[in-house]
Protein backbone atom coordinates (compact mmCIF):
# COMPACT_ATOMS: atom_id res chain seq x y z
CA UNK A 1 0.00 0.00 0.00
CA UNK A 2 1.53 2.92 -1.44
CA UNK A 3 2.43 6.02 1.83
CA UNK A 4 2.40 9.62 1.18
CA UNK A 5 3.65 12.74 2.66
CA UNK A 6 0.14 14.30 3.49
CA UNK A 7 1.43 17.56 5.09
CA UNK A 8 4.53 18.42 6.91
CA UNK A 9 6.69 21.56 8.93
CA UNK A 10 10.32 22.30 9.91
CA UNK A 11 11.21 24.82 12.58
CA UNK A 12 15.07 25.66 12.60
CA UNK A 13 16.91 28.68 12.94
CA UNK A 14 16.17 29.52 9.16
CA UNK A 15 12.68 29.94 10.04
CA UNK A 16 8.60 27.94 11.06
CA UNK A 17 7.61 26.43 7.78
CA UNK A 18 9.35 24.10 5.43
CA UNK A 19 9.12 26.50 2.81
CA UNK A 20 10.60 29.57 4.95
CA UNK A 21 13.64 27.01 5.55
CA UNK A 22 13.63 26.05 1.76
CA UNK A 23 13.81 29.59 0.54
CA UNK A 24 16.68 30.68 3.23
CA UNK A 25 18.56 27.41 2.25
CA UNK A 26 18.10 27.93 -1.68
CA UNK A 27 19.77 31.22 -1.00
CA UNK A 28 22.23 30.19 0.87
CA UNK A 29 21.61 31.43 4.44
CA UNK A 30 23.09 29.79 7.56
CA UNK A 31 21.82 29.94 10.95
CA UNK A 32 24.84 28.76 12.61
CA UNK A 33 26.30 31.14 14.55
CA UNK A 34 28.83 32.01 17.20
CA UNK A 35 26.94 31.71 20.32
CA UNK A 36 27.69 33.50 23.57
CA UNK A 37 25.65 31.94 26.65
CA UNK A 38 27.19 30.39 29.61
CA UNK A 39 23.92 28.53 30.10
CA UNK A 40 25.01 26.04 27.22
CA UNK A 41 28.68 26.22 27.18
CA UNK A 42 31.64 28.76 29.24
CA UNK A 43 32.98 29.87 25.81
CA UNK A 44 31.82 30.87 22.69
CA UNK A 45 30.66 27.83 20.46
CA UNK A 46 29.18 27.58 16.81
CA UNK A 47 25.92 26.71 16.81
CA UNK A 48 21.84 27.14 15.15
CA UNK A 49 18.76 28.51 17.79
CA UNK A 50 15.37 28.58 17.31
CA UNK A 51 14.15 32.17 17.54
CA UNK A 52 12.23 31.75 21.40
CA UNK A 53 9.97 34.53 20.58
CA UNK A 54 8.29 33.14 17.81
CA UNK A 55 8.19 29.56 19.33
CA UNK A 56 6.05 31.25 21.70
CA UNK A 57 3.97 32.84 19.79
CA UNK A 58 2.85 29.51 18.49
CA UNK A 59 2.70 27.79 21.57
CA UNK A 60 1.70 30.89 23.79
CA UNK A 61 1.62 31.37 27.88
CA UNK A 62 1.97 27.43 28.10
CA UNK A 63 3.73 25.12 31.28
CA UNK A 64 5.74 23.19 28.32
CA UNK A 65 9.69 23.05 28.36
CA UNK A 66 11.29 24.83 25.52
CA UNK A 67 11.55 21.25 24.00
CA UNK A 68 8.08 20.18 24.59
CA UNK A 69 7.28 23.69 22.77
CA UNK A 70 9.42 22.42 19.44
CA UNK A 71 8.03 19.00 19.35
CA UNK A 72 4.23 20.48 19.59
CA UNK A 73 4.66 23.70 17.72
CA UNK A 74 6.41 21.85 14.51
CA UNK A 75 3.33 19.41 14.79
CA UNK A 76 0.35 21.78 15.22
CA UNK A 77 1.77 23.82 12.46
CA UNK A 78 1.88 20.26 10.24
CA UNK A 79 -1.41 19.47 11.70
CA UNK A 80 -3.20 22.92 10.54
CA UNK A 81 -2.57 22.37 7.62
CA UNK A 82 -3.61 18.74 7.16
CA UNK A 83 -7.09 17.28 6.25
CA UNK A 84 -6.57 13.83 8.46
CA UNK A 85 -8.21 13.35 12.24
CA UNK A 86 -5.72 13.35 14.43
CA UNK A 87 -7.92 12.35 16.90
CA UNK A 88 -9.03 9.49 15.28
CA UNK A 89 -8.04 5.81 16.49
CA UNK A 90 -6.07 5.14 12.77
CA UNK A 91 -4.06 8.19 13.03
CA UNK A 92 -0.25 7.18 15.56
CA UNK A 93 1.80 9.51 16.83
CA UNK A 94 5.54 8.43 16.93
CA UNK A 95 7.73 11.13 18.31
CA UNK A 96 11.79 10.97 17.41
CA UNK A 97 14.30 12.28 19.83
CA UNK A 98 17.72 11.58 21.43
CA UNK A 99 17.94 13.91 24.36
CA UNK A 100 13.67 15.21 25.18
CA UNK A 101 13.59 17.01 28.14
CA UNK A 102 17.48 16.67 29.06
CA UNK A 103 18.04 20.12 30.35
CA UNK A 104 15.84 19.41 33.19
CA UNK A 105 18.62 17.67 35.00
CA UNK A 106 20.43 20.80 35.85
CA UNK A 107 16.80 21.87 37.51
CA UNK A 108 14.92 20.98 40.61
CA UNK A 109 12.45 19.03 38.11
CA UNK A 110 15.64 16.31 37.58
CA UNK A 111 14.02 13.83 39.52
CA UNK A 112 10.24 14.52 37.61
CA UNK A 113 8.07 12.45 35.43
CA UNK A 114 9.13 14.63 32.64
CA UNK A 115 12.48 13.52 32.45
CA UNK A 116 10.92 10.49 30.86
CA UNK A 117 10.57 10.20 27.26
CA UNK A 118 7.54 8.17 27.02
CA UNK A 119 6.02 11.33 29.21
CA UNK A 120 7.33 13.69 26.36
CA UNK A 121 4.82 11.29 23.86
CA UNK A 122 2.26 11.30 25.85
CA UNK A 123 2.30 15.14 26.09
CA UNK A 124 2.20 15.21 22.39
CA UNK A 125 -0.78 12.67 21.72
CA UNK A 126 -2.47 14.87 24.78
CA UNK A 127 -2.19 17.66 22.85
CA UNK A 128 -3.63 16.64 20.24
CA UNK A 129 -6.39 14.13 21.80
CA UNK A 130 -4.73 11.56 19.90
CA UNK A 131 -6.15 8.18 21.43
CA UNK A 132 -2.96 5.95 20.45
CA UNK A 133 -0.31 5.32 22.55
CA UNK A 134 2.49 7.79 21.18
CA UNK A 135 5.66 5.57 20.35
CA UNK A 136 9.03 7.12 20.87
CA UNK A 137 12.13 5.98 18.57
CA UNK A 138 15.63 6.94 20.37
CA UNK A 139 18.32 5.43 18.13
CA UNK A 140 20.85 8.30 18.29
CA UNK A 141 21.00 10.27 15.37
CA UNK A 142 19.28 7.92 13.30
CA UNK A 143 15.74 8.56 15.32
CA UNK A 144 13.98 10.93 12.95
CA UNK A 145 14.61 8.75 9.59
CA UNK A 146 13.85 5.35 11.35
CA UNK A 147 10.17 7.25 12.46
CA UNK A 148 9.37 7.94 9.36
CA UNK A 149 10.27 4.23 7.75
CA UNK A 150 8.43 2.65 10.70
CA UNK A 151 5.41 5.08 10.41
CA UNK A 152 5.63 3.95 6.28
CA UNK A 153 5.85 -0.01 7.56
CA UNK A 154 3.07 0.59 9.97
CA UNK A 155 0.49 1.96 7.37
CA UNK A 156 2.08 -0.47 4.82
CA UNK A 157 0.79 -3.42 7.34
CA UNK A 158 -2.67 -1.72 7.60
CA UNK A 159 -2.31 -1.11 10.82
CA UNK A 160 -3.00 2.45 10.66
CA UNK A 161 -4.13 4.90 7.66
CA UNK A 162 -1.80 7.80 8.97
CA UNK A 163 1.23 8.62 11.11
CA UNK A 164 2.23 12.02 12.24
CA UNK A 165 6.06 11.59 12.72
CA UNK A 166 7.44 14.82 14.96
CA UNK A 167 11.37 14.46 15.47
CA UNK A 168 12.94 17.11 17.88
CA UNK A 169 15.56 17.74 19.88
CA UNK A 170 16.53 20.97 22.07
CA UNK A 171 19.93 22.36 22.35
CA UNK A 172 21.02 22.14 26.20
CA UNK A 173 24.27 22.83 28.21
CA UNK A 174 24.18 18.70 27.88
CA UNK A 175 24.31 17.81 24.40
CA UNK A 176 27.12 20.83 24.40
CA UNK A 177 29.35 19.82 26.87
CA UNK A 178 28.85 16.04 25.58
CA UNK A 179 30.11 17.01 22.22
CA UNK A 180 32.89 18.74 23.40
CA UNK A 181 34.06 16.54 25.36
CA UNK A 182 34.20 14.36 22.27
CA UNK A 183 36.11 17.49 21.02
CA UNK A 184 33.46 17.17 17.42
CA UNK A 185 32.66 20.66 17.14
CA UNK A 186 33.90 22.62 14.88
CA UNK A 187 35.15 26.04 15.86
CA UNK A 188 33.88 27.22 12.41
CA UNK A 189 30.01 26.91 10.78
CA UNK A 190 30.83 23.18 9.76
CA UNK A 191 32.38 22.23 6.81
CA UNK A 192 30.70 19.08 5.25
CA UNK A 193 32.93 16.79 3.03
CA UNK A 194 35.27 19.53 2.68
CA UNK A 195 39.08 18.40 2.76
CA UNK A 196 39.50 20.65 6.23
CA UNK A 197 36.38 19.94 7.99
CA UNK A 198 37.11 19.50 11.55
CA UNK A 199 33.91 18.70 13.34
CA UNK A 200 30.28 19.75 13.37
CA UNK A 201 28.04 22.27 14.21
CA UNK A 202 24.88 21.65 16.81
CA UNK A 203 21.60 22.74 15.99
CA UNK A 204 17.69 22.43 17.72
CA UNK A 205 15.33 22.28 15.65
CA UNK A 206 11.52 20.30 14.79
CA UNK A 207 10.26 18.42 11.92
CA UNK A 208 7.04 16.92 11.33
CA UNK A 209 5.91 14.50 8.83
CA UNK A 210 2.49 13.64 8.10
CA UNK A 211 1.64 10.19 6.10
CA UNK A 212 -1.48 8.75 4.71
CA UNK A 213 -2.11 6.02 2.66
CA UNK A 214 -5.15 8.52 1.45
CA UNK A 215 -4.13 9.65 -1.94
CA UNK A 216 -6.58 11.36 -2.67
CA UNK A 217 -6.11 14.16 -0.29
CA UNK A 218 -3.19 14.91 -1.17
CA UNK A 219 -2.47 18.49 -2.49
CA UNK A 220 0.34 19.03 -5.08
CA UNK A 221 3.31 16.65 -5.64
CA UNK A 222 2.49 13.22 -4.52
CA UNK A 223 5.61 12.35 -2.64
CA UNK A 224 5.50 8.54 -1.91
CA UNK A 225 8.05 6.89 1.25
CA UNK A 226 8.65 3.84 -0.93
CA UNK A 227 10.85 2.01 1.61
CA UNK A 228 13.78 2.29 4.18
CA UNK A 229 16.02 0.14 5.66
CA UNK A 230 18.12 -0.32 9.11
CA UNK A 231 21.48 -1.75 10.07
CA UNK A 232 23.92 -1.79 12.46
CA UNK A 233 27.80 -1.67 11.85
CA UNK A 234 29.07 -3.93 14.80
CA UNK A 235 31.93 -1.94 14.65
CA UNK A 236 32.48 0.95 17.46
CA UNK A 237 29.90 2.69 19.38
CA UNK A 238 31.22 5.77 18.94
CA UNK A 239 32.75 6.06 15.76
CA UNK A 240 31.52 4.76 12.56
CA UNK A 241 32.60 1.61 9.87
CA UNK A 242 36.10 2.54 8.59
CA UNK A 243 34.33 0.63 5.47
CA UNK A 244 31.20 1.73 5.17
CA UNK A 245 29.76 -2.25 5.64
CA UNK A 246 26.74 -1.17 7.53
CA UNK A 247 25.76 1.86 5.59
CA UNK A 248 25.87 -0.12 2.61
CA UNK A 249 23.85 -2.64 3.66
CA UNK A 250 21.17 -0.16 4.72
CA UNK A 251 21.23 1.62 0.94
CA UNK A 252 21.20 -1.97 -0.36
CA UNK A 253 18.40 -3.08 1.00
CA UNK A 254 16.48 -0.03 0.34
CA UNK A 255 17.14 0.37 -3.69
CA UNK A 256 17.10 -2.48 -5.31
CA UNK A 257 16.43 -3.65 -9.12
CA UNK A 258 18.92 -1.57 -10.07
CA UNK A 259 16.99 1.97 -9.39
CA UNK A 260 19.42 5.43 -9.22
CA UNK A 261 18.29 7.97 -7.18
CA UNK A 262 18.66 11.11 -8.99
CA UNK A 263 19.82 12.42 -5.79
CA UNK A 264 21.30 11.61 -2.59
CA UNK A 265 20.35 13.86 0.67
CA UNK A 266 23.51 12.24 3.05
CA UNK A 267 24.17 12.77 6.90
CA UNK A 268 27.44 14.78 6.10
CA UNK A 269 28.17 15.71 9.75
CA UNK A 270 31.42 17.69 8.77
CA UNK A 271 33.45 14.96 10.98
CA UNK A 272 36.19 13.64 9.46
CA UNK A 273 35.23 10.05 10.10
CA UNK A 274 31.35 10.62 9.23
CA UNK A 275 31.85 12.19 6.01
CA UNK A 276 34.72 9.57 4.62
CA UNK A 277 32.30 6.41 6.00
CA UNK A 278 29.69 8.19 3.58
CA UNK A 279 31.72 8.49 0.73
CA UNK A 280 32.81 5.08 0.53
CA UNK A 281 29.51 3.74 1.71
CA UNK A 282 28.12 5.29 -1.59
CA UNK A 283 30.53 4.91 -3.67
CA UNK A 284 30.74 0.97 -2.88
CA UNK A 285 26.93 0.99 -3.81
CA UNK A 286 28.00 2.34 -7.01
CA UNK A 287 26.27 5.80 -6.24
CA UNK A 288 29.59 8.15 -7.22
CA UNK A 289 27.69 9.53 -9.57
CA UNK A 290 24.75 10.68 -8.19
CA UNK A 291 24.68 14.50 -7.29
CA UNK A 292 24.77 14.40 -2.83
CA UNK A 293 24.47 16.84 -0.54
CA UNK A 294 24.59 17.65 3.55
CA UNK A 295 22.73 19.77 4.99
CA UNK A 296 24.26 20.47 7.77
CA UNK A 297 25.55 23.80 7.07
CA UNK A 298 22.85 25.37 6.93
CA UNK A 299 21.16 24.49 10.30
CA UNK A 300 23.78 22.37 12.14
CA UNK A 301 22.87 18.67 13.26
CA UNK A 302 19.45 18.53 15.03
CA UNK A 303 20.57 15.16 16.38
CA UNK A 304 16.90 13.23 16.68
CA UNK A 305 15.03 15.87 14.09
CA UNK A 306 17.98 15.74 11.46
CA UNK A 307 16.25 12.99 9.57
CA UNK A 308 12.57 14.31 9.28
CA UNK A 309 13.80 18.01 9.04
CA UNK A 310 16.36 17.09 6.21
CA UNK A 311 14.24 14.95 4.42
CA UNK A 312 11.34 17.48 4.09
CA UNK A 313 14.01 19.72 2.77
CA UNK A 314 15.22 17.01 0.18
CA UNK A 315 11.73 16.78 -0.83
CA UNK A 316 11.57 20.42 -1.57
CA UNK A 317 14.55 20.14 -3.95
CA UNK A 318 12.19 16.91 -5.76
CA UNK A 319 9.12 18.97 -6.00
CA UNK A 320 11.06 22.61 -7.42
CA UNK A 321 13.63 20.35 -9.06
CA UNK A 322 16.51 21.88 -7.96
CA UNK A 323 19.88 20.90 -6.46
CA UNK A 324 21.39 22.59 -3.58
CA UNK A 325 24.44 23.13 -2.87
CA UNK A 326 26.68 21.78 0.20
CA UNK A 327 26.83 24.89 2.22
CA UNK A 328 30.84 25.38 4.12
CA UNK A 329 31.92 22.91 1.55
CA UNK A 330 34.98 24.75 -0.67
CA UNK A 331 37.42 21.92 -1.51
CA UNK A 332 36.28 18.29 -1.43
CA UNK A 333 38.16 15.97 0.57
CA UNK A 334 36.58 12.97 1.42
CA UNK A 335 38.21 9.21 1.13
CA UNK A 336 36.12 8.58 -2.00
CA UNK A 337 35.06 10.73 -5.04
CA UNK A 338 31.80 11.20 -4.75
CA UNK A 339 29.65 13.52 -6.64
CA UNK A 340 29.45 16.24 -3.58
CA UNK A 341 26.94 19.64 -5.26
CA UNK A 342 28.85 22.32 -5.14
CA UNK A 343 26.14 24.99 -6.48
CA UNK A 344 22.88 25.08 -6.94
CA UNK A 345 21.44 23.76 -9.77
CA UNK A 346 18.03 23.30 -11.65
CA UNK A 347 17.43 19.82 -12.40
CA UNK A 348 14.87 17.26 -12.72
CA UNK A 349 14.48 14.99 -9.46
CA UNK A 350 11.96 11.77 -9.59
CA UNK A 351 13.63 10.51 -6.07
CA UNK A 352 15.71 10.97 -3.39
CA UNK A 353 17.62 8.78 -1.21
CA UNK A 354 18.38 9.99 2.52
CA UNK A 355 21.07 8.47 4.38
CA UNK A 356 22.32 8.82 8.23
CA UNK A 357 24.47 7.35 10.65
CA UNK A 358 24.55 7.23 14.29
CA UNK A 359 26.50 6.31 18.04
CA UNK A 360 25.87 2.45 18.54
CA UNK A 361 26.80 1.86 14.80
CA UNK A 362 23.63 2.44 13.38
CA UNK A 363 22.90 3.21 10.14
CA UNK A 364 19.57 4.13 7.54
CA UNK A 365 18.31 4.31 4.37
CA UNK A 366 15.27 5.55 2.44
CA UNK A 367 13.97 6.27 -0.92
CA UNK A 368 11.20 8.86 -1.78
CA UNK A 369 9.63 8.87 -4.61
CA UNK A 370 8.05 11.67 -6.85
CA UNK A 371 4.61 10.84 -8.59
CA UNK A 372 2.86 13.49 -11.25
CA UNK B 1 -14.08 0.50 22.31
CA UNK B 2 -10.22 1.14 20.87
CA UNK B 3 -8.83 -1.78 22.51
CA UNK B 4 -11.81 -3.96 19.89
CA UNK B 5 -10.91 -2.33 16.93
CA UNK B 6 -6.78 -2.67 17.60
CA UNK B 7 -7.28 -6.27 17.99
CA UNK B 8 -9.18 -6.49 14.70
CA UNK B 9 -6.65 -4.41 12.83
CA UNK B 10 -3.83 -7.31 14.48
CA UNK B 11 -5.77 -10.06 13.76
CA UNK B 12 -6.10 -8.94 10.27
CA UNK B 13 -2.50 -7.83 10.02
CA UNK B 14 -1.47 -10.67 10.96
CA UNK B 15 -3.60 -13.18 8.86
CA UNK B 16 -1.55 -11.63 6.40
CA UNK B 17 1.74 -12.46 7.71
CA UNK B 18 3.98 -15.54 8.10
CA UNK B 19 4.06 -16.96 11.32
CA UNK B 20 7.03 -16.75 13.69
CA UNK B 21 7.70 -18.50 17.28
CA UNK B 22 9.36 -17.64 20.32
CA UNK B 23 12.67 -19.68 21.16
CA UNK B 24 13.79 -18.89 24.21
CA UNK B 25 13.67 -16.33 27.47
CA UNK B 26 16.19 -15.43 29.10
CA UNK B 27 14.78 -12.93 32.67
CA UNK B 28 17.45 -10.92 34.97
CA UNK B 29 15.71 -9.50 37.88
CA UNK B 30 15.33 -9.22 42.01
CA UNK B 31 19.24 -10.90 41.48
CA UNK B 32 18.66 -13.22 40.15
CA UNK B 33 18.66 -15.45 36.32
CA UNK B 34 16.20 -17.01 34.81
CA UNK B 35 16.14 -18.79 31.38
CA UNK B 36 12.98 -20.05 30.40
CA UNK B 37 11.16 -19.42 33.66
CA UNK B 38 13.73 -21.29 35.20
CA UNK B 39 15.54 -20.22 38.00
CA UNK B 40 19.96 -20.61 36.91
CA UNK B 41 21.97 -18.10 38.93
CA UNK B 42 21.23 -15.97 41.62
CA UNK B 43 22.72 -13.75 44.87
CA UNK B 44 22.21 -11.98 47.82
CA UNK B 45 18.79 -10.36 47.13
CA UNK B 46 20.58 -7.17 48.85
CA UNK B 47 23.80 -6.85 46.78
CA UNK B 48 23.53 -3.79 44.56
CA UNK B 49 23.33 -4.20 40.73
CA UNK B 50 26.96 -3.60 39.96
CA UNK B 51 28.48 -6.28 42.31
CA UNK B 52 25.47 -8.61 40.70
CA UNK B 53 25.91 -8.20 37.53
CA UNK B 54 29.58 -8.86 38.01
CA UNK B 55 28.64 -11.99 39.82
CA UNK B 56 26.48 -13.15 36.48
CA UNK B 57 30.03 -11.72 34.15
CA UNK B 58 31.98 -14.46 36.71
CA UNK B 59 29.87 -16.77 36.30
CA UNK B 60 29.31 -16.73 32.93
CA UNK B 61 33.17 -16.73 32.37
CA UNK B 62 32.23 -13.82 29.74
CA UNK B 63 36.16 -12.83 29.38
CA UNK B 64 35.11 -9.57 27.28
CA UNK B 65 37.62 -6.54 28.54
CA UNK B 66 35.02 -3.92 26.85
CA UNK B 67 32.15 -4.94 29.43
CA UNK B 68 34.41 -3.10 32.16
CA UNK B 69 33.94 0.36 30.53
CA UNK B 70 30.07 -0.28 30.34
CA UNK B 71 27.78 1.65 32.13
CA UNK B 72 24.92 -0.17 33.87
CA UNK B 73 22.41 -0.07 31.21
CA UNK B 74 24.90 -1.93 28.65
CA UNK B 75 25.87 -4.42 30.88
CA UNK B 76 22.74 -5.56 31.80
CA UNK B 77 21.82 -5.86 27.73
CA UNK B 78 25.13 -7.25 27.65
CA UNK B 79 24.77 -9.73 29.33
CA UNK B 80 20.96 -10.56 28.87
CA UNK B 81 22.39 -10.86 25.05
CA UNK B 82 25.11 -12.85 26.28
CA UNK B 83 22.91 -15.65 28.09
CA UNK B 84 20.32 -15.72 25.12
CA UNK B 85 22.88 -16.58 22.44
CA UNK B 86 25.76 -18.45 24.43
CA UNK B 87 24.67 -20.67 26.96
CA UNK B 88 22.35 -22.94 25.86
CA UNK B 89 21.22 -25.64 23.18
CA UNK B 90 20.77 -22.36 20.41
CA UNK B 91 21.37 -23.43 16.94
CA UNK B 92 23.43 -21.08 15.34
CA UNK B 93 22.18 -18.08 14.22
CA UNK B 94 22.97 -15.90 11.28
CA UNK B 95 24.11 -12.83 13.33
CA UNK B 96 24.71 -10.80 10.23
CA UNK B 97 20.59 -11.35 9.39
CA UNK B 98 19.53 -10.75 13.18
CA UNK B 99 17.27 -7.72 14.61
CA UNK B 100 17.34 -6.41 17.39
CA UNK B 101 14.69 -4.76 18.65
CA UNK B 102 15.33 -3.13 22.90
CA UNK B 103 12.74 -0.70 24.74
CA UNK B 104 12.46 0.11 28.10
CA UNK B 105 11.12 3.11 30.16
CA UNK B 106 14.01 5.37 31.39
CA UNK B 107 15.87 5.50 28.03
CA UNK B 108 19.55 6.02 29.46
CA UNK B 109 18.25 8.54 32.40
CA UNK B 110 20.32 6.57 35.23
CA UNK B 111 23.67 7.93 33.15
CA UNK B 112 22.37 10.99 32.06
CA UNK B 113 22.20 12.01 35.72
CA UNK B 114 25.51 10.52 36.00
CA UNK B 115 27.12 12.80 32.69
CA UNK B 116 24.96 16.17 33.98
CA UNK B 117 26.87 15.84 37.29
CA UNK B 118 30.31 16.40 35.56
CA UNK B 119 28.85 18.92 32.70
CA UNK B 120 30.11 22.31 34.83
CA UNK B 121 33.46 20.12 35.47
CA UNK B 122 35.06 17.94 33.33
CA UNK B 123 32.71 16.17 31.33
CA UNK B 124 33.51 13.04 30.40
CA UNK B 125 33.53 11.52 27.10
CA UNK B 126 33.56 7.74 27.78
CA UNK B 127 30.41 9.01 30.03
CA UNK B 128 28.80 10.93 27.56
CA UNK B 129 28.63 7.99 24.58
CA UNK B 130 26.80 5.96 26.72
CA UNK B 131 24.10 8.78 27.40
CA UNK B 132 22.07 7.36 24.31
CA UNK B 133 19.44 4.64 25.45
CA UNK B 134 20.41 2.76 21.98
CA UNK B 135 24.27 1.96 22.88
CA UNK B 136 23.50 -0.89 25.01
CA UNK B 137 22.30 -2.41 20.79
CA UNK B 138 25.24 -1.57 19.52
CA UNK B 139 27.43 -3.86 22.62
CA UNK B 140 25.56 -6.36 21.40
CA UNK B 141 26.20 -6.05 17.61
CA UNK B 142 29.46 -5.60 18.51
CA UNK B 143 30.10 -8.74 20.51
CA UNK B 144 27.95 -10.93 18.35
CA UNK B 145 28.48 -9.28 14.80
CA UNK B 146 24.76 -8.54 14.26
CA UNK B 147 24.37 -6.30 11.66
CA UNK B 148 20.35 -6.63 10.88
CA UNK B 149 17.92 -4.42 11.99
CA UNK B 150 17.95 -2.85 15.47
CA UNK B 151 15.35 -0.20 17.05
CA UNK B 152 15.11 1.53 20.55
CA UNK B 153 12.01 2.06 21.64
CA UNK B 154 10.88 4.25 24.81
CA UNK B 155 7.41 2.95 26.64
CA UNK B 156 5.87 3.56 30.23
CA UNK B 157 5.16 -0.04 30.12
CA UNK B 158 6.05 -2.59 27.92
CA UNK B 159 3.61 -2.58 24.67
CA UNK B 160 3.23 -6.38 23.65
CA UNK B 161 0.92 -4.99 21.02
CA UNK B 162 3.25 -2.50 19.31
CA UNK B 163 6.82 -4.90 19.98
CA UNK B 164 4.37 -7.74 18.25
CA UNK B 165 3.24 -5.93 15.52
CA UNK B 166 6.76 -4.23 14.44
CA UNK B 167 8.93 -7.75 15.32
CA UNK B 168 6.36 -9.05 12.49
CA UNK B 169 6.77 -6.43 10.22
CA UNK B 170 11.24 -6.57 10.62
CA UNK B 171 11.27 -9.83 9.98
CA UNK B 172 8.77 -10.02 7.32
CA UNK B 173 10.12 -7.40 5.21
CA UNK B 174 13.65 -7.28 5.66
CA UNK B 175 16.75 -9.28 5.09
CA UNK B 176 16.24 -10.33 8.88
CA UNK B 177 16.09 -14.24 9.68
CA UNK B 178 15.83 -13.77 13.71
CA UNK B 179 15.13 -10.76 15.95
CA UNK B 180 15.61 -10.34 19.53
CA UNK B 181 13.29 -8.51 21.36
CA UNK B 182 14.29 -7.07 25.03
CA UNK B 183 13.05 -4.86 27.55
CA UNK B 184 16.60 -3.34 29.62
CA UNK B 185 15.79 -0.99 32.66
CA UNK B 186 17.91 0.72 34.74
CA UNK B 187 16.10 3.32 36.73
CA UNK B 188 18.40 6.10 38.02
CA UNK B 189 18.12 4.80 41.51
CA UNK B 190 19.79 1.55 40.40
CA UNK B 191 16.19 -0.35 40.43
CA UNK B 192 16.28 -2.86 37.20
CA UNK B 193 15.14 -5.89 35.10
CA UNK B 194 15.60 -7.50 32.06
CA UNK B 195 14.09 -9.63 29.94
CA UNK B 196 14.99 -11.11 26.70
CA UNK B 197 13.95 -13.44 23.97
CA UNK B 198 14.82 -14.66 20.52
CA UNK B 199 12.59 -15.32 17.76
CA UNK B 200 12.96 -17.63 14.73
CA UNK B 201 10.87 -18.40 11.67
CA UNK B 202 11.63 -22.24 12.88
CA UNK B 203 8.20 -23.46 14.88
CA UNK B 204 8.11 -23.61 18.84
CA UNK B 205 4.96 -23.53 21.27
CA UNK B 206 5.37 -19.95 21.18
CA UNK B 207 4.03 -18.31 18.52
CA UNK B 208 5.18 -14.28 18.25
CA UNK B 209 1.86 -12.42 19.40
CA UNK B 210 0.87 -9.63 21.70
CA UNK B 211 -0.72 -12.14 23.98
CA UNK B 212 2.51 -14.16 24.58
CA UNK B 213 4.97 -11.18 24.73
CA UNK B 214 2.22 -9.85 27.18
CA UNK B 215 3.11 -12.82 29.47
CA UNK B 216 6.61 -12.63 29.47
CA UNK B 217 7.56 -9.20 29.76
CA UNK B 218 4.37 -7.76 31.67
Amino acid sequence: MPVYIESHNVITSLGFSTKENFQNITNGKTGILQVSDANFWDNPFQASLVNKERLNQIIPDSPFTHFEKLMLASAKLAIESSSINVTSNDTLFILSTTKGNVELLATEDKDSEKTYLWNSAKVLANYFNNPNKCQVVSSACISGLMAIVIGQRFIDAGLYNNVVVVGADALSKFIVAGFQSFHSLSTEPCKPFDKDRDGLSLGEGAGTIILTNNEDIIKGHKIEVKQGAISNDANHISGPSRTGEGLLIAINNTIFNNVKPDFISAHGTATPYNDDMESKAISRANLAKVPTNSMKGYFGHTLGAAGVIESLIGIECMKNNILLKTLGLKEQGVAEDISIIKENEKREIKNMLKLVSGFGGCNAAALFIKHD
Amino acid sequence: MYQGLEDAMQLHFLLNMTKFFIHKTVAIHNNSVFVDDEKVFDTDAEEPIGSFLKQVYKNYNVGYSKYFKMDRLSKLGFLSAEILLNNTNQNNIETEHTSIILVNSAASLDTDHKFQDTVNDIASPAVFVYTLANIVIGEICIKHDIKGETAFFVQEIFNSAFVSNYANIVLSNSAAKNCIIGWIEVAPNGTYNSAMVMIKKEESELELNEINLNKIFN
